[in-house]
C-alpha cells in the first residue's frame, strides 16, 4: 500500500476521521495504532523488525542514560553498542546480498566457488529511514541534548510515523518528537498548506513522474538500442523522474502529517535551479543532508583540520551516501563524483533573488545548466543497472550524438515509448508538465513566489492549487508505480 | 477554507468538463487519417482489412490500392480482440458505411486474452455506446472495476485530445487509410532468433469465441463477405506447439467460413529482413506479404 493507490486514500480517510473523533490528548495513541497498521498492511515481517527496533532504542537509551550516571565510559561504550547494533541490522539487511555478490566474485577469482549466491535476504521497507531516526534520537540523549523518553507511544509515533516510513524525511526528534508529546490540535494554516502540499506532491509522482517512467525504463533496459539524441533526451528525462517521484513522495508525506496537525520540514527545495553543487546538496534531500553532515561530516572533523583532511572527510561522507542509497559500485561512484564536485566547488557567494541586470541573470542560469548537467551526468550511475551500462550510454551518449541529430533522429526520440507517433501526445504533454513545473519552481526561488510558496492565501499558489487538481484527475496514473526512494 | 473548497471544486468541474466533451465529442473530430473515424468518413469501402497492430504493419494499403482497383482501409488497433472488432463492426453497420469484402484478423494471442484494451486510441474512435458495450463486457469477464472505469472514461486520450492539433499536422503524414507508411526496417537473424517467444495461454476466451461467432452473423446479415486472415509470424513462433493449439482452435470456430492462412499465401516467414519482430512484418515483408496476398486473393 503506497500513497498513490486509493487504498491507502481510504486508509488516511479513516486515520483522519479517527484521529479527530479522539480527544487531543489521546491523538498521539492513534498516530501510533495507524502507523502500527499501515507497517501491517505493507509487510509484517517489517512491521516486526520495526517493533523491535522501537523496544530496542527504547529501553536501549534508558539504560544508556543511566550507566552514563554511574560513569561516563559506561554510558559511551553503551551508547556505540546501541549504535552498532542498530546500524549492524541496516547493513545487514542492506548490504548482505552485495556483501555476497562482492565475496562470490572474489572466490571464483580463486576458482574457489561458483555458487552464485552465498547469502540473500529479503528488502525491508523503510528500515533506512526509521533507524536513522533511531540513531539521531539515540544520539541527541547521548549528546546531552534531550532526556531519554519515558513516553514509549510518542517515541514509538515518532520512529514508526506512517507518512515518513516509505521514504523520509528523516526529522530529527528535536522537531517531530516533540510535537508528538505535546497537543496535537487541528491548525487551519497548517492544514491549508499540507493541501497545497498534498495537490503539487501528488501531481509531481501521479503525473508527471509517472507519465515518463515508460520512456526512461525502455531507454535504460536497452542502451545500445538508441542514438545519442534519444539517450540524452532519457537521461535528462530521468533527472526530472527521479525528482518529481521523491519530492513528490516528501510533499505527501509533509502534506499528510500536516492534516493530522504534525509540521514536518521540507526535504526539497526546487533543487534543479541550484546555482552550484553545494547548494544543490542544501536543496536535495534535506533531511538526509542534514543527518550526514550533522553525524558524519562534522565528526569526521568537518572543515576544521586543514583543506586535505576537510576533502577526505567530504569524499567520506558522499561514498557513505551512496552506499545509503544502494549497495551496488554505482551508488558508490555517484556518491564519490558528487564528493568530487563538491570539493571542486569554490565557496560561491549564495544567489539570492537580487537578479535585476541582464548579465546576473545569464550569469545565473549558465550555472543553474551547468549543475544540472552535472547532476544528471551523475543520476546516469545512479539509475544505470551496472556501472558497465552507465559507461556505455555516456560513451554512446557522446560518440552517436552528431550522428542522431537529424529528422530520423528527433523522430526516434519521440517515438521511444509507444512505437508510433501516438507517442507525440505523452511528448508533448509530458514537456509541457516539465515547463509548467520549471515556471513554477523558478517563481518560487528567483522570482515573485520566493519565500511564500507555501502561502495558501496567495493568488499564485491557488491557481496552481486548481491546476494540480486539474491534472492529478485527468492526467494521473494511479497505482501503477512504486516510489523509487522506497527501494532505498 | 472556503477559498481553498472554491478553488479544489474549481479544478475539479474544469477536468470533469474536459472529460465529458472528449467522451462525447472527440470521436468526431475531423482530418483523421487512420481509425474509425476515417473509414465512417469514406463511406463506401470495397476492400476493409479490421485486425490488430499485424494488419497495419502486414497490409500494404498502396499496393493494396493498386492490385484491387478498389477502395481499401485498413482498421487497426494494437491487440485488438474480436470483441472490440465486433464493436467497431456495429459501428461502421450503424453509420451506414457499405462494405463489399471484409478481412478480419485471425490472432491467437488477442482472442486468448480476457476482454481488455490494450490500444487507448479504440477508446477514442468509438462513439459512447461501442465505449459502454466494451466496457460491460469488461466488467462481465475481466472483472474491471473502478480503476478501468476512470482509465477508460477519464484517463485515456487526454493528452491526445490536448495536443489533437498539433498531432493531426505531424502524425497525419504516418498514416494513409489506415495503413502504415512508415520504412519499418528488417532485423538480423540473431536479434531474431534469441528474441523470446511470448509465454503460453491457456485457451480461446469465450467471449472473444463468442465475439467471432457474432461477427460472422453481421457479415451475413448484411451480406458483407468475409474472410479470416491470419498474418505469418516468424517462424520460431509460428511453430511453438501452443501457438498451432490455440490456432487450431480458432481455425475449429470459424469453421466453415473462407480462411487464408499464413501457409497459404507462400510468405517467406524465415527471412529476418521481412520481420521487425516475431509478430510485425517490416516495410519489406509488408509488401511482398500484401503482393502475395492479394494473389492469392484476387486469382
Amino acid at each position: 500500500m503506497t500513497f498513490d493507490t486509493i487504498r491507502f486514500c481510504v486508509f488516511f480517510m479513516m486515520v483522519m476521521g479517527g484521529f479527530y473523533l479522539t480527544p487531543v490528548a489521546k491523538r498521539k495513541y492513534v498516530v501510533l495504532a495507524s502507523s502500527v497498521a499501515f507497517y501491517l498492511l505493507l509487510d509484517v515481517k517489517v512491521s516486526l523488525l520495526g517493533f523491535v527496533t522501537v523496544v530496542f532504542t527504547y529501553f536501549g537509551a534508558r539504560i544508556m542514560e543511566r550507566l552514563r550516571q554511574e560513569k561516563i565510559i559506561y554510558g559511551r561504550c553503551c551508547f556505540w553498542g546501541i549504535i552498532t547494533i542498530l546500524i549492524g541490522i541496516l547493513l545487514g539487511f542492506k548490504y548482505l546480498n552485495f556483501a555476497s555478490d562482492v565475496l562470490c566474485q572474489v572466490l571464483q577469482w580463486f576458482h574457489l566457488s561458483t555458487q552464485k549466491k552465498v547469502f540473500e535476504l529479503f528488502a525491508m521497507i523503510g528500515l533506512s529511514y526509521y533507524t536513522l531516526k533511531a540513531v539521531m534520537y539515540v544520539a541527541e540523549v547521548y549528546q546531552e541534548r534531550r532526556k531519554p523518553e519515558k513516553d514509549f507511544v510518542a517515541l514509538a509515533s515518532y520512529l514508526l510515523f506512517f507518512p515518513q516510513i516509505i521514504a523520509g524525511p528523516i526529522d530529527p526528534p528535536r522537531s517531530l518528537l516533540s510535537q508528538l508529546k505535546g497537543k496535537l490540535c487541528y491548525r487551519e494554516e497548517l492544514a491549508k498548506k499540507s493541501l497545497l502540499f498534498l495537490a503539487s506532491g501528488y501531481m509531481k509522482k501521479l503525473v508527471i513522474a509517472n507519465m515518463i517512467v515508460g520512456y526512461v525504463d525502455c531507454i535504460y533496459d536497452d542502451v545500445t538500442a538508441y542514438g545519442g539524441l534519444t539517450l540524452l533526451y532519457g537521461i535528462f528525462l530521468y533527472s526530472v523522474q527521479i525528482y518529481c517521484d521523491f519530492s513528490g513522495y516528501s510533499e505527501i508525506s509533509i502534506g499528510l502529517a500536516g492534516l493530522l496537525g504534525i509540521e514536518v520540514g521540507d526535504n526539497f527545495h526546487c533543487p534543479y535551479l541550484a546555482a552550484d553543487i553545494k547548494d544543490f546538496w542544501n536543496r536535495w534531500h534535506i533531511s538526509l543532508s542534514g543527518f550526514l553532515k550533522e553525524y558524519i561530516y562534522i565528526p569526521l572533523g568537518g572543515n576544521r583540520k586543514g583543506s586535505v583532511k576537510k576533502v577526505r572527510n567530504i569524499l567520506v561522507t558522499f561514498v557513505i551516501s551512496g552506499l545509503w542509497h544502494g549497495a551496488n559500485y554505482t551508488f558508490l561512484f555517484w556518491g564519490f563524483l558528487h564528493g568530487i564536485l563538491n570539493c571542486l566547488c569554490k565557496k560561491t557567494k549564495r544567489q539570492d533573488t537580487n537578479c535585476n541586470t541582464f548579465q546576473d541573470r545569464v550569469k545565473l542560469f549558465g550555472n543553474i545548466a551547468l549543475t544540472f548537467v552535472l547532476v544528471t551526468v551523475g543520476w546516469v550511475f545512479f539509475r544505470a543497472n551496472s556501472f558497465q551500462q552507465a559507461v556505455t550510454l555516456l560513451y554512446r551518449l557522446v560518440t552517436e550524438f552528431s550522428a542522431s541529430v537529424s529528422m530520423d533522429g528527433v523522430r526516434e526520440m519521440v517515438m521511444v515509448y509507444t512505437g508510433d507517433m501516438m507517442s507525440l501526445s505523452p511528448f508533448l504533454m509530458s514537456g509541457c508538465l516539465m515547463f509548467l513545473l520549471f515556471v513554477r519552481e523558478y517563481r518560487c526561488t528567483y522570482g515573485g513566489l520566493a519565500g511564500q510558496y507555501d502561502k495558501m492565501g496567495n493568488q499564485e499558489n491557488m491557481v496552481w492549487f486548481s491546476l494540480c487538481i486539474f491534472f492529478i484527475i485527468c492526467f494521473g496514473n494511479f497505482g501503477s508505480q512504486g516510489f523509487i526512494y522506497a527501494n532505498f | 477554507m472556503k477559498k481553498y473548497v472554491k478553488y479544489a471544486f474549481m479544478g475539479l468541474i474544469f477536468a470533469m468538463v474536459f472529460c465529458c466533451i472528449k467522451n462525447f465529442v472527440a470521436y468526431r473530430l475531423p482530418g483523421k487519417s487512420s481509425g474509425m473515424q476515417a473509414a465512417i468518413q469514406e463511406k463506401n469501402i470495397d476492400y476493409l482489412f479490421l485486425g490488430s497492430s499485424l494488419f497495419r504493419q502486414g497490409i500494404d494499403i498502396n499496393i493494396a490500392l493498386e492490385e484491387t482497383k478498389g477502395n481499401c482501409f485498413i482498421i487497426s488497433y494494437n491487440g485488438n480482440q474480436p470483441v472490440q472488432m465486433r464493436e467497431e463492426l456495429a459501428m461502421l453497420l450503424k453509420h451506414q458505411v457499405e462494405i463489399e469484402n471484409i478481412y478480419v484478423d485471425l490472432y491467437v494471442y488477442s482472442a486468448a486474452l480476457r476482454p481488455a484494451i490494450s490500444d487507448k486510441r479504440f477508446i477514442w474512435d468509438m462513439d459512447t455506446r461501442g465505449k459502454i458495450n466494451v466496457f460491460s463486457e469488461m466488467v462481465e469477464h475481466s472483472e474491471a472495476g473502478t480503476k478501468e472505469f476512470v482509465d477508460f472514461f477519464i484517463s485515456a486520450n487526454n493528452e491526445y485530445f490536448l495536443f489533437y492539433p498539433i498531432f493531426q499536422l505531424v502524425g497525419r503524414n504516418e498514416f494513409y487509410k489506415g495503413g502504415n507508411l512508415r520504412e519499418t526496417p528488417g532485423r538480423t537473424r540473431n536479434v531474431l532468433d534469441h528474441l523470446e517467444t511470448p509465454g503460453d495461454r491457456e485457451r480461446i476466451h469465450e467471449a472473444q469465441k463468442q465475439a467471432l461467432i457474432d461477427i460472422i452473423t453481421m457479415c451475413k446479415e448484411q451480406g458483407i463477405h468475409l474472410t479470416f486472415l491470419e498474418i505469418p509470424k516468424y517462424y520460431t513462433l509460428e511453430q511453438a506447439d501452443y501457438y498451432q493449439r490455440l490456432q487450431g482452435e480458432l481455425e475449429q470456430i470459424i469453421e466453415g467460413q473462407e480462411y487464408i492462412s499464413a501457409s497459404q499465401v507462400g510468405f517467406d516467414n524465415r527471412n529476418p529482413e521481412n520481420y521487425q519482430d516475431l509478430f510485425h512484418l517490416s516495410a519489406r515483408g509488408r509488401r511482398e506479404y500484401t503482393k502475395q496476398l492479394l494473389n492469392v486473393e484476387l486469382r
